[in-house]
């Protein structure tokens, strides 16, 4: 019994003393330096990959705001070479950008519901009044909210305009009523 | 006919532009811009009136909102301002600040 004790003793230390061998024989190989070199270069792959990903994403959140900004441009660009072609000045038609609604008195007016005021993109005058007003805006962009900001604007006295250079006001017929151009 | 400038508007970054995610997003470098022009005395009086009445998607800075030192800042930065921000941050106003100082000094 004791003999067959040892043996099996034996047979089990032969075991760890393989197995650690092989343990040993495989930090050392060449295969083990292949597999740390994969495993390194995975990972700093990855990482690198992360990196340019996330710088990529940078860019273009900032690239972004510039082309949302020029995107503005352009489409105001077109519209106002439009209107200058359809308003010609030396007609007397005088095109203002920007322009909010005031009172007779020349006070800006604010929605009494929302407290905001109304800026025009483009309004036309001729003779001291306005003959079109025009907001330009991308395909999609939804305006009905500022429309309707609009009409309670003129239905509480916001009627006129005021030019920039003589400080005159202009006034805005009640029938006229602000165009929505889209464009791409 | 009245030439001014439009600079940047609002609705042109919401609800007109792309990856905006909302009209308080937009409002953020226009507010920061204000807020600076107004403490340097760069301001026109139209300028001042517009401050008075608040950022809404109607809001635009033009150049009959600024006085000439306002302009010439403007013209010479804006677009450099605009492609170092995205709109997660708040503008980095160190250009336009190194170029006051350059100005008081000259």
């Amino acid at each position: 019994m004791h003999e067959i004790i040892k043996a099996l003793t034996s047979k089990s230390k032969e075991t760890s003393v393989g197995e650690g061998l092989k343990e040993t024989a495989i930090k050392e190989s060449p295969l083990q330096n292949s597999i740390e070199s994969i495993e390194n270069s995975s990972l700093e792959g990855v990482k690198a990959q992360n990196e340019l990903i996330t710088e990529k994403i940078n860019a273009e959140k900032i690239e972004q705001i510039e082309k949302n900004r020029e995107a503005g441009v352009n489409r105001e660009d077109l519209a106002h070479k439009e209107l200058q072609k359809e308003f010609p000045d030396n007609e007397g038609y005088k095109i203002e950008r920007e322009q909010y609604l005031r009172d007779k008195d020349g006070n800006i007016v604010k929605d009494s519901e929302t407290g905001e005021a109304r800026r025009i993109d483009f309004t036309i005058t001729k003779d001291g009044e306005v003959i079109k007003s025009v907001e330009v805006t991308s395909e999609t962009a939804p305006k009905e909210v500022q429309v309707a900001k609009e009409d309670r604007i003129r239905n509480e006295g916001g009627n006129f305009i005021k030019d920039r250079d003589t400080g005159q006001l202009a006034e805005i017929p009640k029938e006229n009523k602000t165009e929505v151009w889209r464009y791409a | 006919m009245s030439n001014i400038e439009v600079y940047d508007k609002v609705s042109w970054h919401f609800p007109e532009g792309q990856n905006c995610t909302s009209l308080e997003v937009a409002k953020v470098h226009f507010v920061a811009l204000m807020e600076w022009l107004k403490i340097n005395n760069l301001l026109s009086d139209e300028g001042k009136e517009v401050l008075e009445l608040g950022f809404n998607s109607d809001f635009s800075i033009t150049s009959s909102m600024l006085d000439s030192k306002g302009n010439e800042v403007l013209k010479k930065h804006y677009s450099d301002l605009i492609r170092s921000i995205d709109y997660t941050n708040k503008p980095n106003l160190t250009p336009l600040n190194d170029w006051l100082e350059i100005t008081k000094n000259s």
